[in-house]
């Protein structure tokens, strides 16, 4: 399913965020955990993701550095979050889970699939919680 | 498995306004000097995505370190998913749109750049925005101003004399005051300083008979042609050769230096078939009075002589001089006919005061009649002509009576400032070099100053206010002068908006206040010429105003700065009581005929009452405290006797 545009807009951003939440990615793995973790809902293309991620750096959201990995001895860059990233992760995943809740209660949404089951353990939302269904609606 | 990051090891957080603010400019990363065609030679991708790197770097159009950083990444990207497996095609493909992409980064790249960058480029950006503004604005003015022409329609000059041209020739006093002015010998240079206030008892006396004598025939020439209804002197912007090369021989300019000066000032005045009005020439106004100056030695030597009919013939030629002066609707002819007005007064009264019994009554009432006719109303009428003459050769026409300043008109205008020296404010680009105003002023003026209907309605306004305000008695007359409402209206309107209006604007209130100043010596002359045939009738001078009979005098002229009848008292002299007519004076206060402490006896100058309660509260209190004595005329001023 292809998320229109405005919507990817808004919630683009705080997923990114919400993956360094939990340790620095660099572009290629942030693309696939977004891929996988999301059944490909939240798959967006590297044209999207990078200037996504250079804008969430301009606004000091996060930052990044060059690093060799250990495994291949190759330069990578990598991304983390910052205080202010951190900040406004909490910000948006209030609004979130309160349009989520608003969602569900005019049954927009429903309770969360399975398929998004392995996103939500890695991203630590409460299975209980609803999460969005798409632009079914 | 996540690799230590350098932020874990001290390295300061990106986040904070300070390390945002003092972020450097990273034209290459440290470390690197590889362009991003040489690291892409380095790898060991395949050659799609290589060119598809290359491509999006090279579209980002970044600095040569963002994009090298933009390749890098885009590098290990495009190798991480090759190790993971994946093909290049498909990598490719799900990479996107590279224009999109390069689009995309190169946007959120920029926003990455330090502040100081992003702020120098808005301001950069408002700079160009503002100057693509003005050059639009300059060049909308520039090419409105330079491609448009000044239509000069009407002949304003042909207008003016063609009532001229209907005067009978029987009727025209010009041809007679023009003979005279070329019969007029010079004038002895021992005269000039003082000329025509010259007494019997001046040792130059003699000097001043021969004068008078080498002068009869101009003088009778000038008594014919007063008698005459209308001036009729064409208005022209040519030189008469015959009047100019006289003036000069009056002036003591050799023959042949007078003909060059006036072949230069020929050339310095193109003739034209419609020329502009304001290069009018009116040379019959300086001769004019030169003829009262001359008819007031005259008169001297006449009183002298105790040749009555002659003095009072010279007396009523001066009136009659004076009246000429003003045909041509001109203001400087209605100041040029008050000033001899003004001398055929101050003429009379000094005959009068220093030998009373001289005239006979019927010469005395001639005299009062000749005196009692007012000068012309100050008339703006040829002002206005002369405006709309100048709005049509500097401003287009779009037929309505509107248009805009063209660059020929604001050439002709800046002429036209340049020879008003005295008025420097009128002009703020003096100064500037001619060709500097060109590109400039003209569209600025295009732009900013108002348009030519605009300036018209303004001139007429306030010439309209002007006239209105005359036309009210001056004790009635309102706070604000017609000159100071309209500094009051340039100044809101701004300065540069009426340059043209601002440079020919009369002098409003001064033309006004010169027929009210004339009005009050004159109206004491008619009280003193009542008076004084009250007291051959009766012995004695009237015991006040009132006893005065109609038939002597009508109505006392009444004092223009309260509206009340002159004030009148009888002083006792040597020579018995003597009359003393006076006016309070701008402080409005009688002060019992006490002078106002001014040793010249000058005229005071008008202000409102308001005004004068302000001055009596400065320093300068003197100059208006007290009244303006009227009658008797203000004593001789010594003469130089260090002449022969």
């Amino acid at each position: 399913m292809r998320i229109e545009r405005e919507l990817m807009r808004g919630a683009g951003p705080v997923a990114v965020l919400k993956l360094l939440e939990r340790r620095d990615m660099y572009g290629y793995e942030l693309a696939e955990a977004l891929a996988s973790n999301t059944a490909g809902i939240l798959d967006m293309g590297q044209s999207t993701l990078y200037p996504l991620l250079y804008n969430l750096e301009s606004k000091g959201f996060i930052g990044s550095y060059w690093q060799s990995a250990p495994s291949t001895d190759r330069d990578r860059k990598y991304y983390h979050l910052t205080r202010a990233g951190r900040k406004r992760l909490a910000t948006d995943s209030e609004q979130w889970r309160a349009v989520a809740q608003a969602m569900a209660a005019l049954g927009v949404v429903k309770l969360l699939a399975p398929a998004f089951a392995p996103f939500a353990q890695e991203a630590r939302i409460a299975p209980t919680h609803p999460t969005l269904t798409g632009g079914d609606a | 498995m996540t690799p230590a990051s350098p932020r874990d090891s001290g390295a300061p957080a990106p986040g904070g306004v300070m390390a945002f603010l003092s972020r450097p400019i990273t034209l290459f990363p440290p470390g690197l000097s590889h362009t991003p065609t040489k690291l892409l030679a380095d790898t060991a991708l395949p050659a799609p995505i290589t060119s598809l790197i290359a491509r999006v770097a090279r579209l980002t159009r970044l600095w040569p370190g963002e994009k090298l950083d933009v390749t890098r990444e885009l590098i290990a990207h495009f190798r991480d998913g090759i190790e993971a497996g994946r093909s290049p095609e498909d990598l490719a493909r799900e990479f996107g749109d590279p224009v999109d992409a390069a689009r995309l980064i190169r946007r959120a790249k920029k926003r990455c750049r330090p502040v100081a960058w992003r702020a120098m480029r808005r301001t950069l950006q408002v700079a160009l925005l503002l100057f693509s503004l003005v050059a639009a604005i300059y060049s909308f003015a520039a090419a409105r101003a330079f491609m448009s022409h000044p239509t000069i329609a009407r002949n304003y000059l042909d207008e003016l004399n063609a009532p001229i041209a209907r005067v009978p020739d029987s009727d025209r006093a010009w041809p007679l005051y023009r003979a005279a002015y070329l019969a007029l010998p010079a004038l002895p240079k021992d005269l000039a300083a003082d000329f025509p206030n010259i007494e019997p008892s001046d040792p130059r006396w003699p000097l001043a008979l021969d004068y008078l004598a080498a002068s009869a025939k101009s003088l009778d020439l000038v008594r014919q042609g007063s008698t005459k209804p209308a001036l009729g002197r064409p208005l022209s912007t040519e030189f008469d050769e015959g009047l100019e090369l006289h003036t000069q021989f009056l002036a003591g300019v050799e023959p042949d230096k007078a003909r060059e000066n006036l072949r230069l000032a020929r050339n310095a005045m193109r003739s034209e078939p419609n020329p502009p009005l304001i290069n009018l020439l009116l040379p019959h106004l300086g001769q004019g009075r030169h003829f009262a100056r001359l008819l007031a030695l005259d008169i001297e030597a006449a009183v002298n002589s105790g040749d009555a009919a002659r003095a009072a013939t010279d007396l009523e030629t001066m009136f009659r001089l004076s009246a000429h002066m003003s045909h041509d609707s001109f203001l400087i002819g209605n100041l040029v006919e008050l000033a001899i007005n003004a001398l055929a007064c101050e003429t009379l009264a000094r005959v009068l005061a220093e030998n009373p019994s001289l005239f006979t009554d019927d010469q005395l009432v001639a005299l009062a009649h000749a005196a009692a006719r007012p000068p012309s109303p100050i008339s703006f009428d040829g002002e206005v002509l002369q405006f709309d003459d100048i709005l049509q050769r500097v401003y287009s026409d779009d037929g309505h009576g509107d248009g805009h300043l063209t660059a020929d008109g604001a050439r002709l205008l800046r002429s036209y400032a340049t020879s008003w020296p005295s008025n420097p404010d009128a002009d703020p680009w003096r100064g500037v070099s001619d060709r500097v105003r060109d590109t400039f002023e003209v569209p600025f003026h295009s732009v900013v100053g108002a348009s030519r209907k605009e300036n018209r309605d303004l001139y007429k306004n306030f010439l309209a206010r002007a006239a209105a305000y005359a036309a009210i008695e001056p004790w009635n007359r309102p706070e604000l002068s017609p000159d100071a409402e309209f500094e009051q209206f340039v100044s809101r309107a701004g300065r540069v908006r009426y340059p043209l209006v601002r440079i020919l604007m009369p002098a409003l209130s001064n033309a006004v206040w010169a027929c009210d100043r004339a009005a009050q010596p004159r109206g004491a002359l008619l009280v003193a010429i009542a008076c004084e045939l009250y007291k051959r009738r009766f012995s004695d001078y009237p015991p006040s105003l009132d006893a005065l009979p109609t038939s002597l005098l009508s109505q006392v002229p009444r004092d223009v700065f309260d509206g009340k009848p002159m004030r009148y008292t009888l002083r006792d002299t040597p020579r018995g009581a003597r009359p003393v007519i006076y006016s309070v004076g701008p402080d409005r206060k009688d002060d019992a005929a006490r002078p106002i402490a001014n040793p010249n006896r000058t005229p005071p100058r008008w202000m409102s009452a308001q005004q004068a309660r302000a001055e009596l509260q400065r320093a300068k209190a003197c100059e208006i405290d007290g009244d303006w004595i009227l009658w008797p005329p203000a004593p001789r001023t010594p003469k130089s006797t260090d002449t022969p």
